[in-house]
């Protein structure tokens, strides 16, 4: 497979994985099967004022889905929750150019987002 | 004013010397600095100076690097490199004799003795007759040639029998047929990818079958078929056996009369021969129809110029291959054992396929919670091939894995290594370091792993979510 140049890069420097085991409020979501060849882990840590302080990824898959998951936790950091709720696979799109055949992974990426900000609102209640 | 300053620069005791010295140096000893010495070594080699003990140093370390960074092919399944002996006689006939094959001048006369001399050369290799052999543009073609060419032959709609791990050029082309009207049955490979000789039976007794196709040995996980026992049943029940030996050829040794084949396919860029020719056996008293109209080349079977140059280079390769088969399969094994040998000790992978009656050349691994295609990306110089659904255009992971009962997680962490005889151990020792490294690298990074350590099967959590 072709990949753009941003791709091969992300997916050579990898930065924020791992797991988080403390934190103030900790969300994690697991989306994906191995059945489809793509699983992907995120897990956020917000602090009082709802600003995520830390943001760590895990990902089993092709090359795109490890880069688009890297490239997200890079996005997120930083920023409130409402910042994040409005981020969708288009802007993962733009950035990496993936081919037409690897667009689920970005799908992928922000699902996995949503994912982990409803659990972060379940265990608030 | 200008060459003091040069010459002050380039002075021994100088700042910039000193510098460019230490910096070699350091760099020599430490080889992680890889980064910060590329952009030295770009300045550096735009001015010369009197004193480059650091250059000649740098030019060490990279001639140390390009050797460990070569690259490997480790694809031969899929093409390989052409052989020299090959090319040197292409080219020969590329640059002087350009004639046409069914022209009646000089040069075309001298062709035409050439390549009548070329098929004598292959039929008695393969021990057949020298009319019986047809060249195509490849495998491919000549697998459509004998499956379309027998089956509208004449308007009798016939029966047909094959495995459902053949290559797609043989199963797509029952495809076509069966919309046509004729029937094809598929058997069901076992488990170790090798097909039983009860279930043919079984299945002639029932229907009359016109032809069985089979592929000799597998493209993707090596397996080696017993067609002397299917020419055997072939024989008695009067049934056409189809062969599709494109990876057989050059690897384990072939005697077409003797195991009763009526069709062979077979292509030049598989045993380091030119890539774009392949040829088809027929025995002479089977009737089949062209595909392609034309000017009438070929016994009116395949029309269209005869590329001369790639036909002598296939000729070539067959003889070459043929005659060295035992001297490469040697050295081959030899790779292929020390391979299996170290890749088992990794933890949690698994050789696809039977490993008894199995080509050298051919290893296929699934390591897991490891996507195939993401090990590939990592190890960038080592050329494979991989089952992943990610690595092909279309979204489906493998069909000859999926139908020998492979599990569909594990197709994608499959691995396909195909040796030839350019690879050495050297590089298989080189293969094992890489893939040791990069495999730590992204189990790190891969949630699978820690379920795997923690004890959870991935067969649950794949029916979960």
């Amino acid at each position: 497979m072709k990949y753009n140049k941003k791709v091969i890069k992300l997916f050579k420097k990898i930065k924020n994985s791992g797991n988080i085991k403390k934190g103030y409020l900790i969300g994690t979501g697991i989306v994906g099967s191995p059945a489809c060849g793509d699983v992907m882990k995120l897990q956020i840590v917000i602090n009082k004022k709802f600003i995520i302080k830390k943001a760590r990824f895990k990902t089993y898959g092709c090359g795109s889905a490890i880069a688009s998951s890297n490239y997200l936790t890079k996005i997120i950091i930083g920023k409130t929750l409402k910042q994040v709720k409005k981020i969708s696979n288009i802007e993962i799109l733009k950035y990496l150019k993936l081919p037409k055949i690897k667009i689920h992974c970005s799908i992928l990426a922000e699902k996995v987002l949503k994912k982990t900000i409803e659990n972060l609102f379940h265990k608030r209640k | 004013m200008d060459y003091i300053f040069t010459f002050k620069k380039y002075s021994p005791f100088s700042l910039y010397t000193l510098l460019k010295f230490w910096l070699g140096i350091t760099i020599f000893v430490f080889p992680n600095l890889k980064k910060f010495f590329y952009i030295y070594s770009c300045k550096s080699s735009k001015k010369t100076s009197p004193l480059c003990l650091p250059i000649s140093s740098f030019r060490l370390y990279l001639f140390y690097h390009i050797k460990m960074n070569k690259k490997i092919y480790f694809d031969n399944a899929s093409t390989t490199k052409i052989d020299k002996r090959v090319l040197k006689k292409m080219f020969y006939y590329l640059n002087n004799n350009y004639g046409n094959y069914s022209s009646n001048n000089y040069i075309g006369l001298k062709i035409k003795k050439k390549i009548d001399k070329i098929k004598i050369k292959i039929s008695k290799l393969l021990n057949c007759k020298k009319k019986e052999i047809i060249f195509t543009s490849g495998a491919t073609e000549a697998n459509n040639l004998a499956i379309k060419g027998f089956a509208f032959s004449n308007e009798k709609k016939k029966n047909f029998l094959t495995f459902n791990i053949e290559h797609k050029s043989v199963l797509n082309t029952y495809k076509k047929i069966e919309s046509f009207g004729h029937k094809v049955f598929y058997l069901k490979a076992e488990k170790n990818g090798i097909y039983n000789v009860k279930k043919i039976k079984n299945k002639i007794k029932n229907i009359k079958i016109d032809m069985i196709s089979i592929l000799w040995v597998n493209n993707e996980i090596g397996v080696i078929q017993n067609v002397k026992k299917i020419g055997k049943i072939c024989k008695n029940n009067k049934i056409l056996l189809h062969i599709d030996g494109t990876q057989a050829l050059g690897k384990i040794n072939i005697d077409l009369l003797k195991n009763n084949i009526d069709f062979f396919t077979a292509s030049a860029h598989k045993i380091h021969g030119p890539q774009g020719i392949g040829f088809l056996y027929k025995k002479k008293k089977i009737k089949i129809c062209s595909e392609i109209q034309g000017g009438g080349q070929e016994m009116n079977l395949r029309s269209g110029t005869l590329a001369t140059h790639q036909i002598i280079g296939l000729g070539k390769a067959i003889e070459i291959s043929i005659r060295e088969i035992k001297k490469n399969n040697k050295k081959i094994k030899k790779i292929s054992k020390f391979l299996v040998k170290n890749l088992i000790k990794i933890e949690d992978t698994k050789i696809n396929g039977s490993l008894k009656n199995r080509i050298p050349h051919n290893i296929n691994i699934s390591f897991g919670s490891v996507e195939g295609e993401s090990l590939m990306l990592k190890i960038n110089n080592i050329s494979l091939s991989s089952g992943s659904a990610c690595n092909s255009s279309s979204l489906e992971p493998s069909y000859v894995l999926k139908n020998i009962g492979v599990p569909i997680y594990r197709i994608h962490n499959s691995i396909r290594i195909s040796l030839g005889k350019y690879n050495s151990i050297k590089e298989a020792k080189y293969f094992i370091n890489k893939i040791k490294k990069s495999l730590k690298e992204l189990r790190k990074i891969s949630p699978l792993w820690d379920m795997y350590k923690n004890g959870i099967s991935i067969k649950k959590f794949s029916n979960e979510i």
